[in-house]
Formats: structure tokens, sequence, C-alpha cells
């Protein structure tokens, strides 16, 4: 069965366990050959694991500062961008859609059919505005005479 | 030597001193290049990743929280690039044996040391034996605290240490009876 003070051996190996908790883990660890060898271990691996040279650090050319005349955050054209696309996208599928059905409607027979011509009989007409003046005539006349 | 205040120094830098990174870098050089250098086995990657490491932080530091820890920022900067490199390098690097022997001494120079460093030695491969998350905890607790490291694997403490108890415990397995008391 494994020890229940398997954290705090680890916390004691590394320096981390608390004053308070010391005296008790140390009485328990005096008996517990498991705790023993976990901080045995830990001491063994940390031995191991020499600190290495770090190379220099070469540090990346700086760019000239430019003088900030006019500054403007196109930040928001970011999450603009992610909903701009679709909507770019969905916008052409329209336009397709649109401009096919208009194509097919403008190539169909209309629905409802053009009106007929109106033809005017001339002749007739003439006979109409003769009497017409005739009748004017004859009424300017009945007026006068009054 | 005086204490170096960490936040007067990165106040600094933010403020477009790059010279005060110098500070920083000297600070967590030796803690940082071993963890990554660790980390990968290999010399000439690890070199790639510090350096890699090292811009990202002083580029990205105007962004980072004055409250927060920078030591674990740092590792997990560097432990992000390491799992980079792992992820690009998946098919192409075999490990362990060819890309240690850089790191490690070889076994006729070894066989020369005192028995001490031999066991040492041991261990260390017994340590790049293991599987990666094991191998990780192990290498994490060496330079950061516990609390640190739940910081930089974003668990709570208690995973944090059960999983070191885990890597621990199968370490003492694969070193046999000959390392234990």
């Amino acid at each position: 069965m494994p020890c229940n003070q398997a954290e705090n051996a680890l916390l004691y190996a590394y320096g981390e366990l608390e004053e308070s908790k010391t005296p008790a883990f140390l009485a328990h660890l005096k008996e517990c050959k498991e705790c023993q060898n976990t901080l045995h271990i830990c001491a063994l691996a940390t031995a191991s694991l020499k600190p290495k040279q770090a190379p220099d650090f070469v540090m990346p050319a700086q760019e000239p500062v430019k003088e900030k005349a006019f500054s403007f955050d196109f930040g928001f054209l970011q999450g603009l961008k992610r909903r701009a696309i679709p909507a770019l996208v969905f916008g052409a599928f329209a336009l397709v859609i649109g401009f096919t059905a208009f194509e097919g409607l403008s190539t169909k027979k209309p629905m409802v059919s053009a009106p007929q011509s109106i033809s005017f009989d001339f002749e007739d007409m003439d006979t109409d505005l003769t009497d017409l003046e005739t009748e004017i005539s004859e009424m300017f006349e009945y007026m006068q005479e009054i | 030597m005086k204490e170096i205040n960490e936040q007067e120094i990165i106040k600094a830098v933010k403020g477009g001193n790059a010279e005060a990174f110098g500070l920083l870098v000297e600070k967590y050089k030796e803690s940082l290049y071993s963890f990554i250098l660790y980390s990968t086995k290999n010399e000439a990657a690890a070199q790639d990743i510090y350096q890699d490491t090292l811009v990202t932080v002083l580029t990205k530091l105007k962004n980072y929280r004055e409250e927060g820890n920078f030591k674990a920022w740092l590792f997990t900067v560097a432990r992000n690039k390491v799992t980079d490199y792992f992820r690009a390098n998946s098919k192409t690097v075999s490990l362990p044996e060819d890309a240690s022997a850089d790191i490690f001494p070889s076994k006729e120079n070894t066989e020369k040391e005192v028995s001490s460093k031999i066991a040492l030695d041991n261990i260390l491969a017994e340590i790049e034996a293991l599987p990666e998350k094991d191998r990780e905890i192990i290498l994490l607790r060496q330079y950061l605290s516990f609390k640190e490291i739940a910081e930089v694997l974003n668990c709570p403490l208690g995973t944090a240490l059960a999983r070191l108890n885990r890597a621990i415990k199968k370490l003492q397995k694969n070193l046999g009876e000959e390392y234990a008391l």
C-alpha cells in the first residue's frame, strides 16, 4: 500500500514543506522506507542534473524607432476579418443566385401580355369633327340671336 | 551582489530599455538553458530554442502583466518551444542514444571517473529514458517551485505533486535495487 505521506516527502525533499508539518513528517520518515527512498532518488536526480553553461544571448538588431506622426490601431480589423470573409463569400453567392434568377426571368414569356396597340380611324374622326364644327357654329348663331 | 529588483528591470525593459533585459537573462540563463538542453537532448537544438525563447520573451514583454510570476512565464515560453521542436521533428529526431552522445560523457571516459560519477551518469541516463511527461516534471522541479510548476503546466498544485511522485517512483523502479536504500 502506498504511503500517504508521499507528497509531504516530495515537499520536504525540495525544501517546500511547511515548518509546522516538518516535525511530524520527520517522525514518520524514521519509520518509512518508501519516503526514505523518495528523498534518496530526488537527491540523486538533482545531483545528476548538473547545471549547464548557457551560450551568450545575441540581442536581436533593433529597428529604428519611427516618429509617431500619426498612428491608428487597426487591431479591430483582426476580429472583423474573421466575420468579413464568410460574409463576403455569402454575399458573392447571393449575387450569383440573384443574377441567375434575373436572367431566367428576363428570358421567359411575360406573365401579363402587353396591351394591344390602338388604331384610330382618322376618316371617321374627320367626319366627327365636321359635325362638331357645324354644331358649334349653329350654337354660336343661336346665341347671337338671343 | 545586490539583489536585482526584477519588477524594476521588467518596467525598464517595457519602457524601451532593451539593455536591461540582459540583467534578466543573466539571472535565469543557466537554469533556462539547462532545462532546454536536458529536455531536447540536443545541444544545437537547445541553443536555437534558448535564443528563440529569449527573443520571444523580449518581444512579448510589453504584454506581460507585472503582477505575474516572470520565471514561470519564461519557462512556459521555453516549454512551448521545446514542444514545438518535438512536434516539428517527430519524424526525424532519433532519441535517445545518438542525440544524447554530445551531452553525456562517453562510456570509455566514464570508466576512468570515480564510481559516484558513474552512478550519477547512470541516473541521468535513466531520467533521459523516462517518458516525456515524467522527464519533464523532474526537470521542471530542478528549476521551479511546485507553485511555479503548477502555473507552467496550468494545473492544480496537487496534480503537479502527484505527477512528480509518479515520475520518481518510475525512476526508482528503473534504477533498481542497486540505487535503493
